[in-house]
């Protein structure tokens, strides 16, 4: 088991990661939920060996990874948010090389080699040099490379940051189909809540530094079981019906959304008539109601009063 | 390691705007600089000359005096007392030995002074080297020609200037050539049995032809900038190198070689193999060009080409270490601006300094002192005195010295190079 104890990390006098306590067993695929510069990353350098805490302990099966870094470095295939890739050269070429540093050799390197192009759809055009490849495509490489060594741990940092539709769908299959069927170990880091929700059995939520929620994705939601959400779709949008709309008493959370206004209500109280009348008041007109059960986005808008992507 | 140079060497050859400033660049300036600057290296006729100080410890009077007085308390025959006295009288190997210097060399100048003021100008600099004629010279000769006495040799004594390596082995060829010269003429002279004086003869063309060498045409404006471009261009493959390393480190490239378990320090070593292999081929590179389009460094000869490969080699280890600090740096500091000021600045500096661009010779003492101590600069010297036909002693402390400074640059790139996390 991976596991940290009050982890932190203080760049100068910024608190990067503030006392983060996390677990990670074997097997599980873990989501570490976050906007962006909430110190997922940073957390992750720290576990992956890669940058020193200021405080605090990392684990593998009881063993200490900060003195010890060489212990947990084989077993870790780390996909870093960044194309950490040389795009002058071919894929081809990048898998390999990394895979000789990896110390494979001959027929198993080749192998090994031609078993990740695969796994990430690429290996028809494995000759093409990485520079002229998509960004989705690129990506894809950046993973295979962390799994050339058939690593027990993937740890993936936001991977499919500005990639199309379809290669990030392909990333998040491949994602599940490692942990489902390789029994990979997968700590996966995002800013999209429904990646995370797909992906994994338990989620960490971090802001500023600090875990702010943990659990399943059940667990988490339930944080909001006795609230609902109504998403108000509006020709146009009015300040004054949205002031009104806060004024009333059992509406808990009143934000903008990009047609309209969502509300955070508490659950069975019928105020849709109420919410008609105002609307009627305020001369706006309502093009569509929708209520919604619970999201993690809307758990981290509960607990932060922001949104992910703010 | 293999694996490491072998991906920075696909690297740097996939990089063609980086290819054309290393390898298309050094030439066009060459030939620029080459035909602009034609009239300034002076490219008449050179003629060789060295200056020898003569230190004279023998008195040859008084030594032909002592023996001739001596010779009259031995047992021997009036008639052979007489012909000795006579051949003793002549026979002046100092003065034979003087003669030959001062008259029948044409390029040797002779300056007699005493023994401290030929040191001082040894060290100055203002003659090539010494001779010392010691004390008892001619009676100890004398005793050894006339009477085969076994009595002490005396030998003539030679000291070079650390700086005229060659003119001091020309001068010790003299000697020897006289010497023997001298043995076997007594030897014949005693055979015959006939009390003749010995005559010297020295083979004067031998030594001319040793001269020569040096008389190679002197060296063009082309050819001045093929080497002052090639040390100097070489410098641009190490920056490259560390500009590439800018940017692998900030893509986490590193990242993943520390997370492979292998020593970060191997890649470390693969950019030092590639700049060294990059920089050895761009300067031969640059030499075949000018060689085969310019028509420069001819007469071709495998000696003088072994000689300039063996600097390039030597150069090109250099520059590795330098490339290898370069890239230590700019992960350490996590900042490209360390290729940026050594491309943008240093590198100029350099070359100054060095004579990349106009000789040194026109500079100040101090700069001229310098310069010389820049890998290019007493790399661009050693490149000169090969292409002058100079032989490996003169190179060689040129080619010590760049080893040296190759060495201390690397250890140096090593510890400033961070070995196990990218952050800390």
């Amino acid at each position: 088991m991976l596991e940290t104890e009050s982890l932190r990390k203080v760049f100068k006098k910024q608190v990067a990661v503030d006392d983060v306590n996390l677990y990670l067993k074997q097997g599980e695929s873990v989501g570490l939920l976050g906007p962006n510069g909430a110190g997922k990353s940073t957390f992750i350098s720290m576990i992956a060996t890669l940058t020193k805490p200021s405080s605090g302990m990392v684990t593998w099966n009881g063993q200490d990874v900060i003195k010890n870094p060489n212990i947990i470095r084989p077993t870790l295939g780390v996909v870093p948010q960044e194309i950490a890739l040389y795009k002058e050269l071919s894929a081809y070429e990048n898998v390999k090389f990394f895979g000789r540093i990896y110390r494979l050799k001959g027929k198993e390197l080749e192998s090994r080699v031609q078993e990740v192009l695969e796994l990430v759809g690429l290996k028809d055009r494995q000759k093409e040099l990485v520079k002229n490849y998509s960004g989705g495509m690129q990506r894809r490489i950046n993973i295979a490379v962390a799994l050339l060594h058939d690593p027990e741990i993937i740890i993936m940092d936001e991977p499919t940051v500005g990639i199309d539709p379809q290669s990030r769908h392909y990333i998040l299959e491949m994602v599940k189909r490692l942990n489902e069927e390789k029994a990979m170990t997968v700590l996966y880091t995002s800013h999209y809540m429904e990646e995370v929700e797909r992906l994994c059995d338990r989620i960490y939520i971090m802001d500023h530094g600090k875990v702010i929620a943990t659990g399943t994705k059940e667990e988490l939601t339930s944080i909001l079981s006795s609230e609902e959400t109504i998403q108000l779709e509006l020709d146009q949008p009015s300040k004054p019906f949205e002031e009104a709309l806060k004024e009333q008493s059992d509406v808990l959370k009143v934000t903008e959304w990009e047609k309209g206004i969502k509300l955070i209500v508490a659950k069975n109280t019928r105020r849709l008539a109420g919410i008609f009348q105002l609307a009627e008041h305020h001369q706006v007109s309502i093009n569509s109601v929708d209520i919604q059960v619970p999201t993690l986005e809307d758990v981290f808008l509960h607990l932060t009063g922001r949104r992910l992507r703010d | 390691m293999l694996d490491f140079w072998i991906k920075d060497m696909k690297l740097l050859w996939r990089d063609r705007t980086e290819l054309l400033v290393i390898f298309l660049m050094p030439f066009i300036l060459m030939t620029i600089l080459g035909f602009a600057l034609k009239g300034i290296m002076g490219e008449e006729a050179q003629v060789f000359d060295m200056t020898v100080a003569l230190v004279e410890e023998d008195n040859q009077e008084e030594a032909a005096a002592l023996f001739v007085e001596e010779l009259e308390g031995k047992m021997l025959p009036p008639v052979a007392v007489t012909a000795m006295t006579q051949a003793a009288e002549q026979l002046r190997p100092n003065q034979i030995l003087q003669q030959i210097l001062k008259e029948d060399l044409d390029f040797v100048t002779v300056r007699e002074m005493d023994a401290s003021e030929a040191e001082k100008q040894l060290a100055a600099q203002e003659v090539e080297a010494v001779l010392i004629i010691p004390e008892n010279f001619t009676y100890n000769l004398l005793n050894h020609i006339l009477l085969d006495q076994s009595v002490e040799r005396s030998t003539l004594h030679i000291i070079k200037g650390e700086h005229a390596h060659f003119d001091g082995d020309i001068l010790q060829n003299i000697i020897e050539q006289f010497t023997q010269s001298m043995n076997l003429e007594t030897a014949i002279v005693k055979a015959t049995g006939a009390n003749e004086v010995p005559k010297v003869h020295l083979d004067i063309e031998n030594i001319a032809e040793e001269e020569t060498i040096t008389n190679r045409d002197p060296i063009t404006s082309i050819e001045y900038y093929t080497i002052g471009m090639a040390v100097m261009f070489a410098f641009f493959v190490a920056s490259t190198m560390a500009a590439k390393t800018y940017t692998e480190h900030s893509q986490l490239v590193l990242d993943r070689i520390i997370l492979s378990g292998k020593h970060p320090v191997f890649f470390l070593l693969g950019k030092f193999l590639a700049v060294i292999l990059m920089a050895f081929i761009q300067i031969l590179i640059l030499f075949g060009l000018s060689s085969l389009i310019m028509q420069s460094f001819q007469p071709f000869t495998w000696k003088i080409s072994l000689t300039v490969i063996s600097i390039t080699f030597l150069y090109a280890i250099a520059v590795g270490a330098i490339g290898s600090l370069l890239v230590a740096m700019t992960i350490r500091f996590h900042s490209n601006s360390v290729s940026g000021a050594f491309s943008g600045g240093l590198v100029s500096v350099m070359a100054l300094l060095g004579g990349s661009f106009t000789p040194i010779t026109t500079f100040p003492d101090i700069i001229q002192t310098i310069g010389s101590w820049t890998p290019n600069g007493m790399t661009l010297r050693a490149y000169m005195l090969a292409n002058q036909g100079m032989p490996l002693t003169d190179i060689l402390p040129y080619m010590y010295r760049l080893l040296i400074i190759a060495v201390i640059i690397f250890i140096v790139s090593i510890m400033v190079f961070p070995a196990r996390r990218t952050e800390s």
